[in-house]
């Protein structure tokens, strides 16, 4: 399609007719200023073709420019294909549309409907041309700031551009059936459940159901069962209960009962006639015994008395027997006593002449030792002279022992020097020949020969010859200093202990050693002649004797020890034998008195035995004179005779009981009454209860039957059979559903992928050349939905403002392309578009936009005359 | 002497399977059975009904089925009521025959002994109630050594199968079949068989007078029996309301179900009828869609109950049909994939089947929704 002119005349602020002519194949450009009326033009042109010349809308209305009653009025010339028409509009006053073309002139509605059938557009509705009616035209015509929508294609448009697209690839999409039918699926399946596939309404309530009556079902089970078990129970329990009865009314325990009753009452009888003959047994028995033991009391004090009068008569021949034993022990000691005294005359009388014997034997003892001790005396002042000469003798000799070590000190050092001094000293040897002359040394003649130390100087004298004199050396001198004074030291000593020379001096330390010997053992000798003399009381030493016997007498030899000794020793004898004999009688005394006092008791106790068995024996009498006087032998025997009897007949009768008892035990007797009326009371009792647990039970199965528990047992297990069913069947149904709708899904994804291929190969190039490696995706409705850059995706509507437009302007080239291939009326119109492309954008978009100029009309409306000024295109004016 | 024969009454029968409607109705047509047995009774001059077991479905059919039947047979009092405990409501002690024992009027006799009754003069019933669901022993033994006064007639009323009826496992309750020729019988009512059944002369199985099931033979009757003459005289008397009838209907084309339907159960009122419906076949899409629409829609509102089953009737989508589906677009393409997911027999084929129909049948709504 293409636009050849236009005739504008009371439209908008077009009052005056604006006549545009002169417009080309390719590309067309109007550039005016603001306000200049380019998009009135370009509504002016969508009015014409699209809106419906009788209209009254508002849109139409504001269509007249302001304040004026007049009549809009546009007119177009156009050619499709080679066919040129004209069309020509006037609104609201008189208003009227003719259409004139190859096939002839027409004016109205069919006017209009030639129109819409030529460019393949809708009846505006009431309010006007909408995106929808207006085709594909109305979709790339774009108006001033729709340029950048990258919006869904108008109803219209689609349908235009889907028959397109079908015809090239040979498929629809069904369209607006396919989301009819989808949308009725899906409701459907939106019964059953939600779209991420959870139970919901019809499906959930099916389940719910199933759920519940699968509940319900086991409950009217469980309770079925609990009411068989009731039935059960109270079956049981009246079971029960017969047993009791019967057991209750059976006779035959009455009976036994009854002769156990009576089997007791005999028995209780019998063992109390056992009772009472073991009692009297016992009676017989102990009256038996009693009388037995008193009968052989009886003979025991019977033996008691004789032996107690046996006693008594032992007792009095034994006292008898004694009596002279005491008097002859009596008689003794009165001799004894009187022996022990003269015995003890005797003995003073011997002790008295000894004691004169003994003084005059100490006088002569004592005058014998003063005469030992002056004769001690006497030999003790000798040596005690001679020891004093002893003594005088060592004061005088000075050489002590200590003198003499010094001498040998003294000796040793002067020998010492010597030695020292001939090492040192030159030797002098002469030897003479025998015809020698005579020589002199230091004056004294020489001999043979000689030999000499040199340590004087020497003068040796030959005669005819002179003198030979030799000084000794000046280095022997010390030696010869030292020798001399230990020389003088030795001569000191021996001058001071008073000695000529050392040999004397030690013969003077020999007879020093010697006198010091002898005195010792004369002070020895001494000591021992005066010891200590106990008889005279002197103490030892010489001192002591001296001084004791100072005032003594020495003693005459005129005593005769001899006489006196000898009666002494008759005296001591005679002392001697009288104290033994007293000893002996006091001896004798003693044992008299201890003979007399063991008769005495011995007495005692006699007379004692005498006393006790006399009362024993009176005692026992009495015993048995009161026990005879009570009962006599007679009668005793009588009674025990007539006891034992007894005795016999109570074991009798005692035996006789024992027996009759024999098979009656009486406790085993009350045991089994006593159980067998328990077990009678509890069957009793538990008659009773049974009687409550039945009524219950009863009243129980009465109230669990009513409700018809096998009944609704059946039936709610056939409702959750059906419930289960239905639920798979909702359940399959849901099933069946999703699966078709998933396939319909499918289906379209795949149909939509193929039937957009078109658009998709055609607007490739565009969108490469503006955004390298980019392409793009388009919706089912033909919208551009996605962006890919390089293996990103991005959303459209995510895109700059700038891209967004771009890309719808691309997208409409590839419609328009799309659209002229298969031979329908497109052109290209931009009011205002690529206002937000940047320089370089804007010239690869005037590129392409030239090169789709050779394809198809294009019209640009501008304001930006110097953005253009490069595109080589028909420039057109409004004025 | 005249009497109605009836049995496996079972009344309280759930019907869980049933829709609840439906449920509803039939068990309320068991009650209502009663009612006709009376009027029988009284058309036919019969002063009793004896019921051969099974009264009840369960032996505690609750308070209202008790009722019920009670309140029935009280309204009936011109007819004497003889029941008889059978496997379903056995006389278990304690339990709905005491009860009913107790709170029934005079007209109603409750066998709960095998002890001979005197039913009429000269004519003596024995009656063999089941203490239990399964016993080992034959419940009718005793009747050979029952003593009547000679020359009565006798009536022998039992709940059991027969020996040798070929069922291995009615092994229970089994009743010998020449029982009343053993035991010197006028008649042998019996009772289990829900289908009427005649063994010989002497013995009858009514079967239940309001069916319970498909596939009966005769059922829905009871038994007029008059002893007045050498042998029974037997009349067979229609009670039940409902009929049960289990149909299998092979379709090549859709044209078939008009025939197929307007020869349904001639002379039944669809209302009475409780249909289990089978159809088996091979159908365009088009066809099964419009075939299953009219059943579903139309004969299943007619009847009482019908229990369709389309699992074997295939559809093989024609080309025409997949062109109302869709000529070349989206829903054609789904076509021809469920189409083709179809051709396993598998559970997966089977739903791929019912989508196929399903988008079908949304296209045609949709043709519909549009041409309006």
């Amino acid at each position: 399609m293409r636009i050849r002119e236009l005739r504008i005349e009371n439209f908008r602020k077009f009052r005056q007719p604006l006549h545009l002519t002169g417009f080309e194949d390719g590309l067309n450009l109007v550039c005016e200023q603001n306000e200049a009326g380019k998009s009135t033009v370009l509504e002016a042109l969508r009015a014409v073709l699209f809106e419906r010349h009788g209209s009254r809308s508002d849109r139409i209305r504001s269509f007249r420019p302001h304040g004026d009653e007049v009549a809009p009025t546009i007119e177009v010339g156009f050619d499709l294909g080679d066919a040129n028409w004209r069309l020509r509009k006037r609104f609201l006053q008189n208003p009227s549309v003719e259409l004139e073309g190859p096939t002839g002139r027409a004016t109205g509605d069919e006017a209009e409907e030639r129109l819409q059938t030529l460019l393949g557009f809708a009846r505006a509705g009431n309010r006007g041309a909408d995106d929808d009616s207006r085709g594909a035209l109305g979709l790339l015509w774009v108006e001033q700031g729709q340029s950048f929508v990258l919006g869904t294609p108008g109803q219209g448009a689609r349908r235009t551009l889907e028959e397109v697209l079908a015809g090239e690839v040979g498929a629809v999409t069904g369209g607006q059936r396919t989301t009819t039918v989808l949308q009725a699926i899906e409701r459907s399946l939106a019964d059953y459940q939600t779209p991420t596939g959870r139970p919901t309404r019809r499906l959930l309530e099916a389940q719910e159901a199933a759920a519940s009556a699968a509940e319900d079902a086991r409950a009217a089970q469980a309770e079925l069962e609990q009411f068989d078990s009731v039935l059960e129970r109270l079956e049981a329990k009246r079971n029960e209960q017969r047993r009791l009865v019967a057991e209750l009314d059976d006779r035959e325990q009455q009976q036994k009962l009854t002769q156990l009753e009576a089997d007791l009452d005999r028995a209780r009888t019998a063992g109390q006639a056992l009772r009472t003959a073991e009692a009297l047994l016992r009676e017989a028995t102990g009256e038996r015994g009693r009388l037995e033991s008193r009968e052989s009391s009886r003979r025991e004090l019977r033996t008691q008395v004789a032996q107690a009068d046996q006693g008594a008569t032992t007792a009095r021949s034994a006292a008898a027997d004694h009596d002279p034993v005491l008097e002859a022990a009596r008689q003794s000691e009165k001799d004894a006593t009187a022996a022990l005294e003269s015995a003890r005359t005797a003995l003073r009388t011997a002790e008295e002449r000894r004691l004169v014997v003994q003084r005059g034997q100490a006088a002569q003892a004592r005058q014998r030792a003063l005469a030992a001790a002056f004769l001690r005396l006497d030999a003790a002042e000798n040596i005690a002279t001679t020891l004093q000469a002893r003594r005088d003798e060592l004061t005088a000799n000075r050489m002590t022992a200590d003198a003499h070590s010094e001498l040998l000190n003294l000796e040793q050092t002067v020998a010492e020097a010597q030695a020292a001094a001939s090492a040192g000293a030159a030797v002098l040897s002469v030897e003479l020949l025998p015809s020698a002359p005579a020589a002199r040394l230091n004056g004294a003649a020489v001999e043979g020969g000689l030999r000499v130390l040199v340590s004087e100087p020497q003068s040796l004298e030959l005669d005819g010859f002179g003198t030979v004199s030799v000084t000794p050396p000046a280095s022997g001198e010390p030696a010869q200093a030292r020798l001399r004074a230990a020389e003088q030291d030795l001569a000191a000593f021996l001058a001071d202990v008073g000695c000529a020379t050392p040999l004397a001096a030690k013969e003077a330390a020999q007879a020093h050693r010697d006198a010091t010997q002898a005195s010792a053992l004369l002070a020895a000798q001494l000591k021992a002649a005066c010891p200590e003399d106990a008889a005279l009381g002197i103490g030892a030493g010489l001192e002591s004797l001296r001084g004791a016997l100072a005032s003594e007498t020495r003693p005459g030899a005129s005593a005769t020890p001899k006489d006196g000794a000898a009666g002494a020793e008759d005296v001591d004898d005679a002392w001697q034998m009288a104290r033994t004999a007293e000893r002996e009688a006091e001896g004798r005394r003693q044992a008299a008195l201890d003979t007399l006092q063991d008769a005495q008791i011995t007495n005692v106790k006699l007379t004692n035995q005498v006393e006790r068995t006399a009362a024993e024996v009176s005692r026992l009498g009495e015993q048995l004179t009161a026990d005879l006087e009570a009962m006599d032998d007679d009668a005793l025997a009588a009674a025990l005779d007539a006891a034992k009897t007894d005795e016999a007949r109570a074991i009798l009768a005692r035996d006789e009981a024992k027996r009759a008892v024999e098979g009656l035990d009486e406790a085993a007797l009350l045991q089994r009454r006593d159980a067998l009326r328990k077990r009678r009371e509890r069957l009793v009792n538990d008659r009773l209860g049974l009687v409550g647990e039945i009524a219950q039970l009863e009243e129980r199965a009465k109230a669990l039957g009513g409700a018809g528990p096998a009944t609704r047992a059946a039936a709610a297990a056939e409702l959750a059979e059906a419930a289960a069913a239905t639920h798979d069947r909702l359940k399959e149904e849901a099933e069946v559903l999703s699966l078709l709708a998933e396939t319909i899904r499918d289906a379209q994804r795949e149909t939509a992928r193929r039937f957009l291929a078109p658009i998709t190969q055609r607007v490739a190039p565009f969108i490469g050349r503006l955004l390298p490696n980019a392409s793009i995706v388009f919706g089912e409705d033909l919208r551009p939905t996605l962006l890919t850059r390089g293996g990103r995706k991005e959303a459209t509507d995510d895109l700059s403002k700038g891209t967004q437009e771009q890309l719808a302007v691309l997208t409409r080239i590839a419609f328009a392309d799309l659209l002229i291939e298969k031979g329908k009326p497109a052109s290209l119109m931009l009011d205002d578009a690529l206002v937000f492309a940047d320089d370089d954008r804007f010239e690869v978009m005037l590129e392409i936009l030239a090169e789709a100029a050779q394809r198809m009309q294009i019209i640009i409306l501008s304001c930006r005359t110097s953005a253009y000024r490069g595109l080589e295109a028909k420039r057109l004016l409004l004025a | 002497m005249r009497f109605i024969h009836t049995s496996d009454w079972q009344l309280g029968k759930p019907f869980g399977r049933a829709p609840e409607q439906a449920r509803a109705a039939l068990l309320e047509a068991r009650l209502d059975a009663i009612d006709a047995l009376a009027a029988a009774a009284r058309r036919e001059g019969a002063g009793f009904v004896l019921v051969a077991g099974d009264v009840f479905d369960s032996p505690e059919p609750g308070d209202r089925i008790y009722r019920q039947a009670l309140t029935r047979m009280k309204a009936a009092s011109d007819i004497r009521w003889v029941l008889l405990p059978g496997n379903h409501d056995p006389a278990r002690a304690d339990g709905l025959w005491s009860r009913l024992a107790s709170e029934a009027p005079d007209t109603v006799i409750v066998c709960l002994e095998p002890l001979p009754i005197e039913l009429a003069e000269g004519y003596w019933l024995l009656p063999a109630p089941l203490q239990y669901k399964r016993t080992q022993d034959d419940p009718t033994a005793w009747f050979d050594h029952a003593e009547t006064p000679d020359g009565a007639k006798r009536i022998g009323l039992a709940h059991g199968p027969i020996r040798d009826f070929g069922s291995s496992t009615a092994a229970a309750n089994l009743i010998a079949p020449d029982r009343a020729r053993r035991a010197a019988l006028g008649y042998l009512a019996l009772g289990d068989w829900h289908g009427r059944r005649e063994i010989d002369a002497l013995t009858h199985y009514s079967g239940t007078p309001e069916p319970d099931d498909f596939d009966r033979e005769v059922s829905g009757v009871a038994l007029r029996v008059d002893l007045a003459g050498e042998t029974p005289d037997v009349v067979q008397v229609g009670i039940g309301r409902y009929h049960w009838m289990s149909e299998s209907w092979s379709v090549a084309s859709g044209g078939e179900l008009d025939g197929l339907l307007a020869n349904l159960a001639p002379g039944i009122e669809r209302q009475h009828l409780v249909l289990r419906l089978r159809l088996s076949g091979l159908l365009t899409l088009a066809e099964r869609v419009a075939l299953r629409d009219r059943l579903e829609s139309e004969l299943a509102h007619e009847v009482r109950w019908l229990d369709l089953n389309l699992d074997d009737l295939y559809a093989r989508p024609t080309d025409a049909d997949l062109a109302d589906i869709d000529a070349s677009g989206v829903l054609r393409v789904a076509a021809e994939r469920l189409q083709a997911l179809s051709a396993t027999e598998d559970a997966a084929g089977r739903r791929a089947v019912a989508a196929l129909e399903r988008l079908y049948v949304e296209q045609r709504r949709a043709d519909r929704l549009e041409a309006r």
